[in-house]
């Protein structure tokens, strides 16, 4: 798996004010969840910059997965930069998901 | 009474034991589901656009919730702020019964474009659901669609998995949960629709569709595991305080006892019926055009609220208008019961709305002003609203809501007048429905018209058996003794055997 050009994103990173928010909704230790953990860990491996990551397990907080409209999981919400977006799976497709979150608009 | 404004028992005596079940209040469902839906089980309810299964789901949620059972309402398909604005239009407070933790709204509209990236399941669904269902204690939930979830997932192997999944855990949580669906296409031979079929344990499915020219909606229990049911399609409408089922399979059970006989109006007539028309009876009167229906019906109507008596006049024939000052001339003077209230008139073309929207209509008007007598003037015009059944089914379903209400029922027919011969019902059985029928028809004697009442039957009455003959005189109907004369009863007014 290759990184994107790094230089190119880190420039666009560094004019952003703020660094991207991610959430990853996961369902305690069930086989989908524990791959989308790790490879986000993975993927965080190809970005440089600050990014603003949290997990949260379904099973302890439902209010906040309610509230971000999960109902399939692992997602992966794009909280910030805008639009956020969702994206479902255990983030096995590394080469997309950096691609969507280097985008403003989700690629198809 | 429970606040659903139902009787609170469901009571079938007969009823071998049966799974446990649920109540929905749904007006007329528990009855064709002979108790309500199956407690802890799935039921699905599966329909096309506008058949009313997000009704239905919400109905359920709603008064579970009014009944202090704490629900879930999962809405794929519209916002909650959306939906508590339609309920609000049935009568449905949704918002207080949330504040009191009773109900929840989950809305929750996944985009569109479901983007994809590796492996996922409805797990999370489920986290919130149980979340969410341990924190209100909540036994009972709705989901509104079982479509936009399954989209969500690529294939119909993958769907029926994540459905399995679904039903499998409300299953081992013991909810009774209530999960509607778009009808399945024909052209699909095994969908995830089938197998939401096969997964439920009751099976429900609403179709609105178009007959005779008029917009109809029926409703069909497709199956119920573990309990019978009444398995015809059903009328309902959706209106006012929600969904409105009209069955008919339980009629007789809830009827009032025939009480005192009450005064037709004329003492002559009274005489000939043994003492007068039994109070929450139901009475056909039956005779050709112009033989003195409609001035027997008024008659009866202007005694009873001159005793102070409630009224309802429900008249296809003509206007309010039209009929009184008919029957002004003839000095019978409803005006000042309309004017004071305790005379109220329905006046309805039969063709202006199908069969179960008028019958609704009538029906919330005899809840609102609980009439003692309802008259209907006449139901052979009901076979204008739709086809013979139709008109049959309203028929019963007036003179039912009429007899478990105390109600007297007094109907007239426009028949070809010979008492064997009524064609336009009987063939239905109408006749076997009343409690007291009663013929009205002409008769050639010589070189005049006579007319002639017949007391065909009245049940528990010592009725006369012959035919008298009677005149509609300015003071209104005159009875003139038993028909002697050598004319042929059974005439119509051209001198035709009938």
């Amino acid at each position: 798996m290759k990184a994107l050009d790094k230089n190119n994103a880190g420039q666009q990173r560094a004019s952003r004010s703020q660094p991207p928010h991610l959430i990853l909704f996961v369902v305690g230790n069930e086989p989908n969840s524990l791959q989308a953990r790790q490879n986000m860990e993975h993927l965080f491996e190809s970005i440089d910059g600050p990014v603003e990551y949290e997990i949260i397990d379904v099973l302890e907080n439902f209010q906040t997965a309610l509230s971000y409209n999960i109902l399939a999981t692992p997602a992966l919400v794009r909280v910030y930069p805008a639009p956020q977006l969702t994206i479902l799976g255990n983030m096995s497709d590394t080469k997309r998901i950096l691609m969507l979150l280097d985008c403003q608009e989700p690629a198809r | 009474m429970s606040q659903h404004g139902h009787p609170k028992h469901f009571s079938n005596p007969d009823r071998i034991r049966s799974i446990p079940k649920v109540l929905t209040h749904i007006h007329g469902l528990d009855e064709i589901l002979e108790g309500g839906l199956p407690e802890g089980q799935i039921t699905a309810v599966v329909g096309g656009p506008g058949a009313g299964k997000t009704v239905i789901g919400l109905e359920f949620a709603y008064r579970s919730a009014l009944d202090g059972e704490p629900c879930i309402f999962a809405s794929f398909e519209e916002r909650a702020p959306e939906l508590r604005r339609n309920a609000l239009a049935m009568g449905w407070d949704l918002q207080r019964l949330e504040d009191t933790g009773k109900l929840f709204l989950i809305d929750s509209r996944p985009g569109p474009d479901v983007i994809r990236a590796g492996e996922y399941n409805l797990n999370g669904l489920l986290a919130i659901l149980e979340g969410k269902s341990e924190a209100m204690h909540a036994r009972r939930l709705v989901i509104d669609s079982m479509d936009v979830i399954l989209r969500i997932f690529e294939d119909p192997i993958r769907q029926q998995d994540q459905l399995y999944q679904l039903t499998e855990w409300l299953n081992k949580k013991a909810i009774s949960a209530v999960l509607t669906a778009r009808m399945i296409s024909e052209a699909n031979e095994f969908t995830s629709h089938r197998f939401l079929e096969f997964a439920a344990d009751c099976l429900i499915k609403m179709d609105a569709r178009v007959d005779g020219q008029i917009a109809t909606r029926r409703l069909r229990v497709a199956k119920y595991r573990g309990s019978s049911f009444g398995s015809n399609e059903y009328p309902y409408i959706i209106s006012q305080g929600g969904l409105f089922l009209l069955p008919i399979s339980t009629m007789g059970l809830k009827h009032a006892a025939l009480r005192e006989p009450l005064s037709s109006g004329s003492p002559e007539i009274d005489e000939i019926l043994g003492g007068g028309y039994r109070r929450a009876s139901s009475i056909l009167v039956t005779g050709g055009a112009g033989t003195g229906k409609t001035t027997l019906l008024s008659t009866f109507a202007e005694t009873a609220c001159r005793r102070g008596e409630k009224v309802l006049f429900v008249n296809f024939e003509e206007s309010a208008e039209a009929m009184m000052s008919a029957m002004a001339s003839i000095n019978i003077d409803l005006a000042p019961f309309l004017r004071a209230g305790s005379l109220q008139m329905i006046t309805a073309m039969p063709e202006s709305m199908g069969a179960e929207k008028h019958f609704f209509h009538v029906f919330q008007v005899i809840e609102k002003f609980a009439p003692d007598h309802v008259l209907v003037d006449a139901v052979s015009a009901t076979l204008r609203m739709g086809s013979p059944q139709a008109a049959f089914e309203y028929l019963m379903r007036l003179v039912n809501i009429c007899k478990e209400r105390g109600i007297t029922s007094l109907m007239s027919n426009q028949g070809n007048g010979n008492a064997i011969n009524m064609k336009p019902i009987s063939n239905l059985g109408i006749s076997s429905l009343v409690d007291a029928l009663l013929l009205m028809q002409y008769v050639r004697k010589d070189a005049e018209i006579g007319r002639l009442l017949l007391i065909v039957k009245s049940r528990g009455m010592a009725h006369s058996n012959q035919y008298h003959e009677f005149k509609i005189t300015d003071q209104g109907i005159v009875l003139l003794g038993p028909f002697e004369g050598r004319g042929h009863p059974g005439s119509d007014l051209n001198g035709e055997a009938i």
